[in-house]
């Protein structure tokens, strides 16, 4: 009896294992996806990571670029099968650019599919080239390198969020979120290739970031609206800025920002207060001051508070030119104020916006007086 | 007289050369020795019954001849032989018979030490600690356990069990501590042992492990000094004529992961080690089914930079995953049975060959995958971490079928299959209480005491289940 | 018979007969019905449910030594048949529903090439077979799985505590009044009322005395669990995401990174959904297989038969039904099907009082 029941399970594996069975080998692992949209047709542009075992178990790993057509995202996806022999696979997906024609037009498409495909993951990062299209992007730039480095895209842009707050890293289903909320605009990090004169070579670079609005990407912001939009949003770890003292620029480090932004409803206007706590530290100054002197630390501070308050007025010019709302001050009236909210729906807010900053230099670094 | 007796013994014992008659005569009288020339010890023979004959002659007289012998032969053990199985049981147990004319058969203990001496454990070896360990003499064995503990309520059962081999096996209890339920029930599965023959004590666990499992519901020990703490726990042990080995009953799932080495270290290293083995035990049964269903149906779970490298690995591996992790399976089960046959001399061969050309070769041939040999071998070593050897057993078992789901299904396949491994667990008794006490029926303070050790000045208590009397082991 | 079952397993299979539906179905109900205010609608739906439970634990201090079925045609006779009958009924259409919940999760999820069938047919005969072990084994699976599924749940709520923003929560009432009624009142029925069949178990529990009280510790027990399932997912996601996903609560688990390295566990955290569907459907399919053998007189090898019957038949009907017939168009029907058992509760405890002043 057991031998019987052993037998059919047996049997009932070796006939049905095969059905999800996929061996990793026979796997065509994307590790980046470029989209584009042209005469009503996608272009993907998908970039395979691809291994091969040579003499000696040394493992190659080369990254091929594949590309095809179709109506929608996964018809097109599918049609990659046609000329790369494995299975198209897209659990570890990490970046997704989106082409110029994309994010002007079907921006939405796309993270329905994404959203709707079980295998995708939502932890990936989106990245749009606003100049040229994503195929271009993907492709490598110089002869030396063979391929499209995600990695270090996707590295630098860590460290573009952490360490220069010109860019954010933002996964699929952060800006998801962000896209799905009443009242917020979601921002996208921009990809850019940087042609050198000289020769043939250009490089790939991350910087700033964009809003996005009725699915269309609005204009780029420049680094310092970049700066102030992590700097409002808590993003980065620590940045460098470059305000002028005296005449003379000053390297100053800005960390662990905390900001609130509150808003008051008052005779149909909205009224909005962003009050910035922020950390910061001496780090380059060229010529000889005291910062423990009283005065010099308050003309310091003052310095500091100029600048961020001109990054954060530049920001809200930005807003204020592209109709964009990317601090979110709507959703924010719609979160506190949920029962005004219908009346303040329409009203303009980015008319009064009040900014407080506080800050407290609390480190000049490891030397009280300077080299100069 | 006496000859009629020799010949239809002989005739019983169909001329065994082993059996020796001697006749003696003394004042007239015939004497008749009947022994078994390889049990008894011919010393004992001469010293005791031959020697006494000759000294004492002048007193004896052909009245008292009989009470003489009986009183003043210097042997301690001294019989007398009720009926003619009687004899032959006694004759086989090393005795020498010993038939006076006219008078009452009565038998004398001339036994031969036919075991090895004391020696040390070999399966349950340990660092620190006693280390002696049980031989086949069954004398010995009651005596390493009665000398660990002196009190007098120490109790011992003696059965006769087997047709034709009437081994003789011990019941061991704490008589103030037992539960007698328990005792009842081991007796009554004993009293209704009809076999042939009991060679090893192994016998008596098959009969007593009633449910089939794989896994070990009466543990065996070759020490006596786990064999003493198990009775203080209000446990029974059993040990059987010609055996090594004794038996622990009940013995619970958590038991396994005990090792005898616990006793005497310091209860957080050995909370160290026990969580090592529970993790061992799970890395041993799950791992190669978890890397078959991460690599083949859930590729979503290994990260980015592992899956390049265990697909660069697949590369060129003719066989599906599955096929490859079972032979690998194959090829360490052969390696690990050849080693055990073997004797120690050659054990280095197959080493070598298990090492090099099964191992190195298949990887750089591309036959299998290297991922995959370390996956078995960590699998494998794993599981060997457990002295038991149904343990072992029951891991290997348990880790095909385990593999086996997981090709059908990947993880969810690894869910079912850990779902029937709960059920099977869940089901099985020892003797009759819960296979997986603690755990159920829940008892916190001993759930506790699963994992971590507490040092010997807190474990006061005896578990609940095994007693309802005595519960206080110290007062500290 | 007796002292079969330890409190705890009755505990640990109550919770998930109330807990059960939650992830597959009730949560994205509640989202979509009352938005951010699910969290008080369930916390209402929690106190008004006291009184069903309260009346359960009731009935629970009268049986000593009878199933419910005996139980209930001794105090109502051939009207306590109907009842029976009803409560049959109502179990077939959970287990219904619920194995295509959870066979659904699965292909969807993990399998996505695999035959619905296939999967059905070797979880629902892993179900059978341990069914056919014994309550009292299957009490004890339940009760072990439900210690892993607990282990993994903490541990898992503590990784996604650091994603929380408690802004996402406000505004805490975006609905009206009475989306968050018809919410509580449809959480009310999935979940609260099929804890009638925790009646069962009492004749054979050892600990007779504390079965009151394990109802309702078990009951605010599942309320806290799914409470805080709510909250993290509103919180984490924002209501707005939360509210078209399939499996909010497994996207949730999507998130997890621990230490930075280890990440991607979402599939083996989603053996605690699956784990508290399977004790549910076995432990009705038990229920059913028990009342059925036990009304037709079957010997054990019949009644093993029978399990396999049963457990199989709904299972394999209801794939077959659902991929012809999406469950969307019954899910407003349902809970008018299930608050039936509303109904019998009270009858039932009116029969349990009568009784005792006569």
């Amino acid at each position: 009896m057991k031998i019987i029941r052993i037998i059919l399970l047996t049997l009932i594996i070796i006939s049905n294992s095969g059905c999800s069975y996929i061996e990793l080998n026979k796997l065509a692992i994307v590790s980046a996806l470029g989209i584009d949209y042209k005469n009503n047709e996608y272009e993907i542009t998908a970039q395979v990571m691809d291994v091969t075992r040579s003499e000696g178990n040394n493992v190659k790993q080369t990254s091929l670029i594949y590309e095809a057509k179709g109506q929608t995202i996964g018809k097109a996806i599918r049609n990659l099968s046609e000329k790369y022999p494995k299975t198209v696979y897209l659990g570890h997906l990490e970046i997704i650019i989106l082409g110029k024609e994309t994010a002007e037009k079907k921006v939405n498409d796309v993270f329905d599919y994404i959203l709707r495909s079980p295998e995708v993951r939502a932890t990936g990062n989106v990245l749009v080239n606003k100049e040229v299209t994503a195929k271009e992007t993907l492709k490598p730039q110089n002869e030396k390198e063979n391929s499209f480095a995600t990695e270090q895209i996707k590295s630098s842009l860590e460290n573009g969020t952490k360490r220069t707050g010109t860019v954010k890293l933002i996964t699929f289903e952060e800006f998801l979120q962000d896209y799905l909320q009443k009242g917020i605009d979601p921002v996208i990090p921009l990809i850019k290739i940087n042609k050198q004169s000289d020769s043939k070579t250009s490089n790939t670079i991350i910087a700033n970031l964009a809003a996005l609005k009725n699915n269309k990407i609005q204009k780029e912001m420049n680094s310092e609206e970049s700066i102030a939009y992590n700097t409002i949003n808590g993003n980065y770890y620590d940045v460098v800025i470059t305000p002028k003292y005296k005449d003379k620029i000053i390297g100053i480090i800005l960390f662990n920002p905390k900001t609130k932004i509150k808003t008051e409803l008052k005779n149909n206007k909205v009224f909005t207060n962003i009050n910035v706590i922020i950390e910061t530290k001496l780090n380059e100054v060229n010529f000889k001051i005291n910062p423990n002197d009283k005065k010099t630390h308050k003309e310091l501070e003052k310095v500091i508070k100029q600048e961020l308050k001109k990054y954060i007025t530049s920001l809200i010019n930005y807003c204020k030119e592209t109709n964009t709302d990317v601090l979110g001050i709507e959703n924010n009236i719609y979160r506190n104020n949920y029962k005004e909210y219908k009346k303040y729906k329409d009203s303009n807010f980015y008319e009064n916006i009040k900014i407080n900053i506080k800050t407290k230099i609390y480190r000049s670094g490891n030397t009280n007086k300077g080299a100069v | 007289m006496l000859d009629k007796i020799i010949e239809t013994m002989k005739k019983d014992f169909k001329n065994s050369p082993d059996i020796i008659f001697r006749k003696v005569k003394i004042k007239k009288k015939e004497i008749l020795l009947i022994y078994n020339v390889t049990l008894t010890n011919s010393n004992n023979i001469n010293e005791f019954i031959l020697e006494k004959l000759t000294t004492l002659k002048k007193r004896i007289t052909r009245k008292n001849i009989y009470n003489h012998l009986t009183n003043i032969i210097p042997e301690n053990i001294i019989q007398d032989v009720e009926n003619k199985n009687d004899l032959y049981t006694k004759i086989g147990s090393g005795f020498t018979i010993v038939i006076i004319e006219n008078e009452k058969p009565f038998a004398i203990e001339t036994r031969q030490d036919l075991s090895r001496g004391i020696s040390e454990p070999l399966t349950e070896q340990s660092i620190s600690g006693p280390k002696d360990a049980f031989t086949e003499n069954y004398q010995t064995n009651i005596g390493l356990i009665r000398k660990r503990i002196k009190t007098n309520n120490l109790v011992i059962k003696e059965k006769t069990i087997g047709k034709q081999s009437k081994t003789k096996i011990a019941i061991f209890y704490m008589d103030n501590i037992i539960e007698p339920d328990l005792l009842k029930d081991v007796e009554n599965r004993l009293d209704n042992i009809d076999i042939d023959a009991i060679l090893d004590s192994t016998y008596i666990k098959e009969i007593l492990e009633k449910e089939q499992s794989a896994f070990p519901t009466v543990m065996t020990t070759e020490r006596p000094d786990n064999a003493s703490l198990s009775l203080l726990e209000g446990k029974i042990c059993i040990a059987a004529e010609n055996s090594p080995y004794a038996l622990i009953i009940p013995t619970f799932f958590s038991d396994l992961f005990h090792a005898a080495e616990d006793n005497y270290q310091s209860s957080i290293n050995v909370t160290f080690t026990r969580i090592i083995r529970y993790t061992a035990f799970l890395l041993a049964i799950i791992l190669p089914a978890f890397h078959v269903a991460i690599t083949t149906y859930d590729h979503e779970a290994i990260p980015v930079t592992l899956l390049i490298n265990f697909a660069a690995q697949r590369e060129g591996v003719p066989f599906p995953l599955i096929a490859e992790a079972l032979g690998l399976t194959l090829v360490f089960e052969l390696l690990r049975e050849s080693d055990i046959r073997m004797p120690h001399l050659s054990g280095t061969a197959i080493s070598i060959l298990g090492a090099i050309v099964l191992g190195d070769a298949a990887v750089a041939a591309g036959i299998v995958s290297p991922i995959m040999v370390i996956i078995i071998a960590l699998s494998a070593i794993s599981s060997l971490m457990f002295s038991n050897i149904g343990m072992v057993n029951a891991i290997r078992l348990w880790r095909i079928i385990f593999m086996l789901f997981a090709s059908i299904a990947g993880i969810i396949g690894i869910f079912f299959a850990s779902i029937i491994l709960i059920t099977h667990l869940s089901s099985l008794r020892t003797v009759s209480k819960p296979y997986l006490y603690p755990l159920i029926p829940l008892d916190k303070t001993f759930l506790k005491e699963v994992l971590i050790k507490n040092p010997i000045t807190k474990e006061s208590k005896r578990m609940k289940i095994l007693t309802d009397k005595n519960y206080t082991r110290s007062n500290l | 018979m007796n002292g079969k079952i330890s409190s705890g397993q009755v505990f640990t299979t109550q919770i998930c007969l109330i807990v059960a539906l939650f992830p597959g179905l009730i949560n994205i109900l509640l989202l979509n019905i009352s938005r951010n205010a699910s969290i008080l609608s369930v916390l209402i739906a929690t106190i008004i449910g006291f009184i069903p439970v309260i009346i359960t634990a009731f009935i629970s201090t009268k049986i000593t030594n009878k199933s419910l079925k005996d139980y209930m045609i001794e105090k109502l006779g051939f009207f306590g048949k109907i009842l029976n009958l009803l409560l049959i009924i109502i179990a077939i259409i959970i287990i219904f529903i619920n194995s295509w919940l959870t066979v659904d999760f699965i292909i969807s999820q993990f399998l996505t090439r695999t035959s619905y069938y296939l999967i059905t047919l070797i979880f629902f005969t892993i179900t059978c077979w341990s069914i056919n072990k014994g309550i009292e084994t299957t009490s004890r699976t339940y009760f072990v799985l439900f210690i892993i599924t607990v282990i993994i749940m903490i541990s898992l709520w503590f990784c996604l505590i650091s994603y929380v923003k408690l802004d996402n929560l406000k505004p805490y009432i975006d609905v009206t009044t009475n989306k968050v009624v018809k919410s509580s009142i449809i959480y009310l029925t999935y979940t609260t009322l099929p804890i009638i069949y925790i009646l069962d178990l009492k004749h054979i529990t050892n600990d007779k005395k504390n079965f009151k009280r394990k109802i309702i510790t078990a009951y605010i027990t599942a309320s806290f669990i799914i409470i805080t399932f709510l909250f993290l997912i509103i919180s984490i996601y924002t209501i707005d995401l939360a509210s078209i996903l399939t499996y909010p609560v497994y996207s949730l688990f999507k998130k997890i990174q621990i230490l930075g390295f280890i990440e991607r566990i979402e599939n083996f955290a989603a053996i605690q959904i699956i784990a508290t569907s399977y004790i549910q459907i076995s432990y009705l399919i038990y229920y059913l297989k028990e009342n059925i053998s036990k009304t037709l007189k079957l010997n054990k090898n019949k009644t093993n038969i029978l399990t396999y019957l049963i457990g199989l038949l709904i299972p394999l009907i209801s794939i077959y039904f659902f991929k012809n017939n999406n469950l969307n168009n019954f899910i407003n029907i349902l809970p008018y099907i299930l608050s039936i058992l509303l109904p019998i509760l009270i009858i039932l405890s009116i029969a349990s009082i009568k009784k005792r002043e006569s």
